[in-house]
C-alpha cells in the first residue's frame, strides 16, 4: 500500500462523493478502534457508502490499489473486529440504514446492514412480530455488526443467536463482486454458506443487506427475580431448571458485587442476605390458546426448583411495569459498576451450564488469589460468563493482576469444555487464545473455510485466526471491554 | 468397508483414490449418484454415544450412530433431537434408522423445522476426517460459542463432499417442548411403481397454492414450515414458485438442480479447497 492519503481521498471521492469520505486526524482518531479500546490502529480514511453498489465500487478500488479495508457498523464490538489493523479504508455502514422490504405474509424483512437492531423490531411491532436477537447494544448496534459477530443477547437461550434468524445476505466479496446468498425460503440444497458468513467477523466480505426472519411476539410472558443466600444455590439451580424441561426465554444471573453496585448507583435494594439473583423469564408464542396457563405453569415450576435450592425470595411480576422493574437489576448492572472503580474489564467466556457451580467458585478463587475485585452479571442459561473486574488502571500492579486473573479464567473455560468467547468474538483480542481450543490442524481447517471467500489479505486483515505475521501490536494490558 | 473408529477412517481415506461415504443410505434415492463403482465407506459401525449431558442439552455421538439410538438414549432424560418422521408422499419414512452423520449431511426437511430448527441450528461442533486424512475439530460443547469460524455448519447438507464426519456435538431439546405437528395429508391417487418423491419448500404465502397443486396425488404437507412431500409419476412436475426449492428422489441428475451461479461457484471453490482431487463422494453434486 504505497498510495498517499490525499490521493486516496481524491480517488474515493470520485467514486462516491466528497461528503462520503472522511479523513484527517479527528476522523482517524474516531475510527481507530471499536468498543474494545485497548488496541488501536488508524485508518487512512473512512468511506460512507449508501448502497451495495457503492460498497462494491470502493472494494474494487481497494483491491486495484492493494489497500486494506475493514467494515464497521456502530463500533460497539467488544473484541476489535472493526479495528483497521493495517490502516487503509474503513467502510462504514452508517448510511446504509434503510428497511428495504417488509414481507409480513412470509414473516421476513430485508434491510441494509447499517440499520440499528432495534429498528427492525420497532418496524414490525404493530404486527405482533420482532427480530429476536437482542444484544444489550441493540439500540445502536447494527444488523451488519450483529451478523459479523453472530450477536447474542439475554433472550438467545430460547430464541437462538443471530445465525438462526438470518435467511439470506447480499454482500460484497473481498474482490468487489456482489453476491446474493440464501433468501426468503431457508434450507435450500447446497453448502450452507450463510451460516458460515454469520459470525465470520467481517473477514469474508462485507454484508450490505440481509433478509431476516421475523418471530411472533410472545402472547404471554412471566418474569421472576429470585434471591439466593449463596452463589452455589443459584448456579446449581440453573442447570436443574433446564434439566426439568423448561427452557426460559431468559435466565440471567447477578452476584453480590453487582447488587452492591446497583444499590450504590440507583438505590435498588434486595432481600437481606442475598448473595445472588436469578432473573428468569418464561414466555409462549401465540398458538391455539392456553398460552398464559402454560407460562404460569412454567414459572411455577421454576419457582419450585428455586425454593428447593434455598431461595430466600421469589418475586413474580404481575404486570409490565413490575416486569420492567425486575429487569432493572440486569439492564443497569454494568452501568452501576462505574461507581465501584475507575476501570472495569468484562470478560466473555462460556462453559457448559452444568459447570457453572465449579466455574463460579473458580472465578472467586482466582480473584482472591490475585487480590482483585470481581462481580458477575451474565447469561447463566447459556453458561456465558461475564466476570467484571473493577480496579484502578493507574496502578500497574492491579493491571497485572487483572490480566493474569483473566487469562486463568479463560483457560479454565476451555478446560471445562467451553470456549474463549461466547458472544463478543475473537477479533484481535483473543486471536492468541484460539490455540487453547484448537490444534494447528483445527485452525488450518478454519483457514480453509475462510479461503473459500477470502484468499487475500485485504479484507479485514489480522482478525480471528492467529497468524505468524503479527500486524497488530497487541498491547495485552488487559482483555475484555474496558471502561 | 465399515470402520469402527476415526483412525480407521483416516487409513481408508488415505489409501483410496475415490470413496463413497454413506450412512445407512436411508435417502439414497435422493442422491445424484444412482450406481457407484467406488469403494463404499459405511459409517454405521462408527457408532455410540460419547457423552450425554441433559442439563447442558448436549449430546456427543459418533457419526454412524443411528438416530433411533440417539433418540432412545436422550429419551431417558426427557430430551430429543426434534426430528419428526416425514412422509414420502405414500408411506412414513422412518428416519430413525438413518445415521447422525448421514442425516446432517443430507439435511432433509422435516416437519418441525419452523418451530425447532434444523441441523444447522443444533450442531455445536464436529470431528471430521478431511480428504488428505487429517483429523480436524470445530466448535465446542458450549451451546453458545463464537470462537473462530463455524466450519461444522458448512458440512450440514454437504452430502459428504467435503469430509467424513466421525463425531458430532449436538444441542438437544426437551421432549415436552415439542409442538404436535399438524400435517395436511392427501391420500388420493395411487403410488405407481415408478413414483418419485417431490419435496418442495415455498415461501409461506405460497403454501396453500402449492398444496392445492398436490390435490390429485398422495402427499403430505406441513404449513408451518411451508413444505410439501408428494408422490408423483416419474415424468410429472409440479408448478414452481418464486424463491422456492425442490429436491427429488429417483430422477437421477434431476434430483437436485442448483442454478444460482454464485452458490455454484462458491461450492466449486469449497470443493477445490477441501477435496482438491475429488476423492470424496464424487458425482454427488453433479457439477463438481
Amino acid at each position: 500500500m504505497a498510495i498517499a492519503e490525499s490521493t486516496m481521498v481524491v480517488e474515493l471521492e470520485k467514486i462516491l462523493s466528497p461528503g462520503q469520505v472522511l479523513s484527517g486526524p479527528a476522523a482517524q482518531r474516531a475510527y481507530d478502534c471499536d468498543a474494545y479500546s485497548v488496541d488501536r490502529s488508524k485508518p487512512m480514511c473512512i468511506v460512507l457508502p449508501e448502497s451495495t453498489e457503492e460498497t462494491a465500487a470502493v472494494v474494487k478500488w481497494c483491491v486495484a490499489n492493494q489497500v486494506p479495508f475493514t467494515g464497521r457498523g456502530a463500533g460497539t464490538g467488544l473484541s476489535g473486529g472493526a479495528l483497521p489493523a493495517k490502516g487503509g479504508v474503513v467502510v462504514s455502514t452508517k448510511r446504509m440504514n434503510q428497511i428495504l422490504e417488509i414481507d409480513l405474509p412470509n414473516r421476513c424483512l430485508k434491510a441494509q446492514a447499517g440499520i440499528a437492531n432495534k429498528r427492525l423490531s420497532d418496524a414490525v411491532k404493530e404486527h405482533g412480530l420482532h427480530f429476536a436477537p437482542d444484544p444489550s447494544s441493540q439500540s445502536v448496534s447494527t444488523l451488519g455488526g450483529n451478523i459479523a459477530e453472530n450477536a447474542g443477547g439475554p433472550h438467545t437461550l430460547k430464541y437462538g443467536v443471530t445465525a438462526q434468524h438470518i435467511l439470506g445476505v447480499t454482500m460484497v466479496s473481498p474482490e468487489g463482486e456482489i453476491w446474493e446468498l440464501g433468501g426468503k425460503v431457508p434450507g435450500a440444497p447446497g453448502f450452507d454458506f450463510v451460516s458460515l458468513i454469520v459470525g465470520s467477523e467481517g473477514t469474508v466480505g462485507l454484508v450490505t443487506e440481509a433478509w431476516v426472519k421475523l418471530t411472533p411476539l410472545p402472547a404471554a410472558v412471566q418474569t421472576a427475580l429470585i434471591a439466593f443466600p449463596t452463589i452455589r444455590d443459584a448456579t446449581e439451580t440453573v442447570a436443574e431448571i433446564i434439566a426439568s424441561g423448561v427452557i426460559p426465554a431468559a435466565l440471567e444471573m447477578m452476584d453480590r458485587g453487582i447488587l452492591v453496585a446497583l444499590e450504590a448507583a440507583f438505590g435498588l435494594k434486595y432481600p437481606e442476605g442475598t448473595m445472588a439473583l436469578l432473573l428468569v423469564e418464561c414466555d409462549k408464542a401465540p398458538s391455539a390458546g392456553g398460552e398464559h396457563e402454560i407460562v404460569a405453569e412454567e414459572i411455577a415450576k421454576v419457582a419450585s426448583i428455586c425454593q428447593s435450592h434455598n431461595a430466600i425470595d421469589v418475586s413474580i411480576a404481575q404486570n409490565e411495569a413490575e416486569r420492567q422493574k425486575l429487569w432493572h437489576a440486569r439492564k443497569k448492572g454494568v452501568g452501576a459498576m462505574g461507581r465501584l472503580a475507575p476501570s472495569i474489564v468484562t470478560h466473555d467466556g462460556v462453559i457448559p451450564r452444568s459447570k457453572l457451580p465449579e466455574m463460579l467458585d473458580f472465578v472467586y478463587e482466582v480473584a482472591a488469589k490475585h487480590g482483585v475485585n470481581v462481580a458477575n452479571l451474565f447469561h447463566a442459561g447459556d453458561g456465558n460468563l461475564h466476570p467484571c473486574f473493577y480496579f484502578d488502571d493507574r496502578d500497574p500492579k492491579q493491571v497485572e493482576a487483572v490480566v493474569e486473573a483473566g487469562e486463568e479464567i479463560v483457560r479454565r473455560c476451555v478446560e471445562l469444555g467451553g470456549s474463549v468467547t461466547g458472544e463478543h468474538g475473537v477479533g484481535v483480542e483473543k486471536q492468541d487464545l484460539l490455540p487453547l481450543m484448537f490444534t494447528s490442524e483445527d485452525l488450518r481447517f478454519q483457514a480453509m473455510a475462510k479461503q473459500i471467500f477470502n484468499d487475500g489479505e485485504l479484507c479485514n486483515p489480522c482478525k480471528v485466526l492467529p497468524t505468524d505475521k503479527s500486524c497488530v501490536e497487541h498491547k495485552k494490558r488487559w482483555r475484555g471491554a474496558a471502561w | 468397508m465399515r470402520p469402527t473408529k476415526t483412525s480407521d477412517v483416516v487409513e481408508i481415506i488415505r489409501a483410496v483414490n475415490q470413496v463413497r461415504i454413506v450412512g445407512t443410505q436411508t435417502h439414497k434415492d435422493f442422491s445424484l449418484v444412482s450406481d457407484s463403482s467406488h469403494l463404499v465407506l459405511g459409517l454405521e459401525q462408527l457408532s455410540g454415544i460419547v457423552d450425554l449431558s441433559p442439563e447442558d442439552q448436549v449430546v456427543v455421538v459418533k457419526g454412524g450412530t443411528s438416530l433411533g439410538l440417539v433418540q432412545m438414549e436422550l429419551g431417558r432424560y426427557g430430551q430429543c433431537l426434534p426430528l419428526v418422521e416425514w412422509y414420502d408422499g405414500y408411506a412414513p419414512t422412518n428416519i430413525q434408522t438413518g445415521t447422525v452423520a448421514g442425516s446432517l449431511s443430507m439435511n432433509m426437511p422435516h416437519y418441525l423445522e419452523a418451530e425447532c430448527g434444523n441441523w444447522r441450528d443444533w450442531i455445536l461442533g464436529m470431528t471430521v476426517v478431511l480428504a488428505d486424512g487429517t483429523i480436524c475439530k470445530s466448535g465446542s460443547h458450549a451451546v453458545k460459542n463464537v470462537a473462530g469460524y463455524d466450519v461444522h455448519k458448512l458440512f450440514v447438507g454437504s452430502r459428504g463432499a467435503l469430509g467424513c464426519v466421525t463425531e458430532v456435538i449436538l444441542r438437544t431439546s426437551p421432549v415436552k417442548s415439542l409442538p404436535d405437528p399438524v400435517v395436511r395429508a392427501n391420500r388420493i391417487g395411487k403410488k405407481h411403481h415408478d413414483c418419485v418423491t417431490w419435496i418442495q419448500k415455498v415461501a409461506p404465502a405460497f403454501f396453500d397454492e402449492a398444496w392445492n397443486n398436490c390435490i390429485e396425488f398422495y402427499a403430505s404437507g406441513y404449513p408451518n414450515s411451508s413444505t410439501i412431500w408428494c408422490s408423483l409419476p416419474q415424468d410429472c412436475e409440479l408448478p414452481r414458485f418464486p424463491g422456492d426449492w425442490v429436491i427429488r428422489s429417483g430422477c437421477g441428475e434431476k434430483n437436485l438442480q442448483l442454478t444460482d451461479p454464485t452458490q455454484i461457484a462458491l461450492m466449486k471453490r469449497a470443493k477445490a479447497i477441501f477435496d482438491p482431487t475429488n476423492k470424496l463422494n464424487p458425482g454427488e453434486w453433479g457439477f463438481m
